[in-house]
């Protein structure tokens, strides 16, 4: 039974940061396959080329081995032959504190927790935070000034402009999208604002970043009546979803998901008509994933005559851009396991794999929607210090190769 | 009975394998022969045991006679025909794997690598060590040249 191991490199290559990686709860999986000796000398351009199908976490254990496999591996070469195409299976980043940005990443390949440092300047979790193939944006919950792209891996980071306009909001919902082969990228915020003096209507604008021509474009402004934005989108297929919330008591449906082609350049009028898509039931906590081109749905199912209470937690396909398909309810056992649920609970995933995480407990569950498998994480290596200390999170596509 | 060329290969034993020209011009370096006009006798492949020829004549003829559709049942059977077809003992592996590089089959290519990443993965650093024996772990080269080190303890 292996114990706790950590390893700290530092790189001789100033232009490249070599991350510090720390295992922590170390517990391993028993490999039972016969151990390999190859007298057979590889040519450095196949091992290289056999290194970059490995996962991130054994690519950094392969540069321990020896001082060949570690030259190959921090190469500014072996990028070139890790596949765009290919995605990583995504890790999740808990926040372990509200008020620092310590947390660990779980990984589910290897089921360990990696202590991640995040860039500098997020020194709490009270942020935005959205992700795509590799790169992460975080905009801060305070001011709605600071943006910034992020490989989380390479720890190569970027300062967006600030979007004009954007301060004064009630609500923001932030996507990314970044195309795989190009590695461009577009950044979307959703802003919604009481209309002083009148619950029932919100201002809603949409903004959008082009990594190519760095700029943002206001592409949408309207007026609701009766519905508001909030914090939740996503862009699918190069278009985005967003929740919308009923402000008025005497609707029937209290959500509502609105669809918006990113690349529709004329001016759009009446949003809600044009991309309106009524959600299968009253949802708590709902989030919108982008798993592999496809819209996934995740939400607490409310009672019907009591709906801040729920009785499940239910997950979603898009399909048609119309209808919604239930693909998976979490089993009784799951559910009942998350203990302090309170009905609020974070869910994020890219990829197939769909992260669900309590808000009270570090308790991390992990849905493979290619094999309908409901699974917990490895225990995080930590534990609630007090009564209402809350956790958060956000899952992330961990790559070497993709920069802001 | 339909017309269709044949090629011969000849390899390091000695013998010789006909193969229709389809599946003859998978391996890259084959059909880039046959472009220069070098495969008018037979084709000479010195490196290559007939075991492995064999293998990858195999494999070659298995996916050109898969009708290249998106259908299902195609697709799962090409499938489990590769998860078969790398089973194969880390010497075969081996052996393959440089076949296959000299004769540039892409898509097998890539199995074979996946494969191999796939044993890599998931062994500590000291497993991987053995897998590759030849050569020498020199920890004070690292020390003084890249401040890497790696502790591990074992209950």
């Amino acid at each position: 039974m292996r114990g706790e191991s950590s390893w700290v490199s530092q790189s001789l290559d100033d232009n490249k940061d070599f991350y510090s990686f720390s295992e922590v709860d170390d517990e391993g999986i028993k490999d039972n396959s016969p151990v390999v000796s190859v007298d057979v000398l590889l040519p450095d351009d196949l091992l290289e080329r056999i290194l970059a199908y490995l996962p991130i976490a054994s690519i950094f254990r392969a540069g321990c081995v020896c001082k060949r496999w570690y030259e190959i591996v921090n190469s500014r070469r072996f990028l070139w032959n890790i596949s765009p195409l290919t995605p990583q299976k995504p890790w999740y980043f808990m926040f372990t504190s509200s008020d620092e940005a310590s947390g660990y990443a779980y990984d589910t390949v290897s089921r360990k927790w990696y202590g991640i440092e995040l860039p500098y300047m997020i020194k709490t979790s009270r942020w935005f935070i959205a992700s795509s193939c590799g790169l992460v944006c975080f905009m801060d919950k305070d001011s709605r000034r600071e943006l910034y792209v992020c490989n989380l891996i390479t720890k190569c980071c970027i300062r967006l402009i600030e979007p004009l306009g954007l301060r004064f909001c009630d609500y923001s919902a932030l996507s990314i999208a970044v195309d795989r082969v190009s590695a461009n990228y577009t950044v979307s915020v959703v802003k919604s604002r009481q209309v002083p003096e009148n619950y029932f209507q919100w201002d809603l604008s949409i903004h959008v970043y082009d990594s190519v021509t760095m700029t943002w474009t206001a592409t949408v402004s309207e007026m609701l009546t009766g519905w508001r934005g909030g914090d939740e989108s996503v862009i699918c297929n190069g278009v985005l979803y967003f929740l919308i919330y009923a402000t008025g008591s005497f609707q029937e449906n209290r959500h509502g998901l609105v669809s918006y082609d990113l690349s529709t350049r004329s001016p759009v009028r009446s949003l809600l008509t044009r991309g309106f898509i009524s959600v299968p039931c009253s949802l708590t906590c709902g989030r919108l994933m982008n798993l592999n081109g496809t819209l996934v749905m995740v939400g607490g199912i409310g009672k019907q005559d009591r709906q801040d209470i729920i009785t499940g937690i239910g997950i979603w396909i898009l399909e048609n851009t119309k209808q919604w398909r239930e693909v998976a309810r979490m089993p009784h056992r799951f559910f009942q396991g998350f203990g302090e649920l309170d009905d609020v609970f974070a869910s994020s995933g890219t990829d197939d794999l769909i992260y669900i995480q309590s808000y009270g407990a570090p308790a991390l569950l992990v849905f493979d929607l290619q094999k309908n498998q409901w699974k917990w994480s490895q225990k995080c290596p930590v534990s609630k210090r007090f009564p209402l200390q809350l956790f958060s999170g956000f899952c992330f596509e961990p790559r070497l190769d993709i920069s802001p | 009975m339909s017309f269709s060329k044949t090629i011969m290969l000849r390899n390091y034993d000695g013998e010789t394998f006909v193969v229709d020209e389809v599946v003859a011009v998978e391996p890259q370096t084959i059909e880039h022969m046959i472009e220069d006009g070098c495969a008018n006798t037979s084709i000479p492949l010195p490196n290559i045991t007939s075991k492995i020829l064999s293998k990858v004549i195999e494999h070659c003829k298995k996916h050109v006679e898969t009708p290249n559709s998106n259908e299902k049942d195609a697709k799962a059977d090409l499938k489990s025909f590769d998860f078969d077809f790398v089973k194969a003992d880390q010497g075969t592996l081996f052996d393959l794997i440089l076949a296959v590089n000299y004769l540039n089959i892409k898509g097998l290519l890539d199995l074979i690598y996946q494969t191999i990443a796939d044993m890599i993965k998931g062994k500590t650093p000291e497993e991987e060590e053995e897998m590759r024996r030849v050569n020498a772990w020199v920890f004070s080269c690292f020390v003084g040249v890249t401040c890497l080190y790696f502790k591990s303890k074992k209950i």
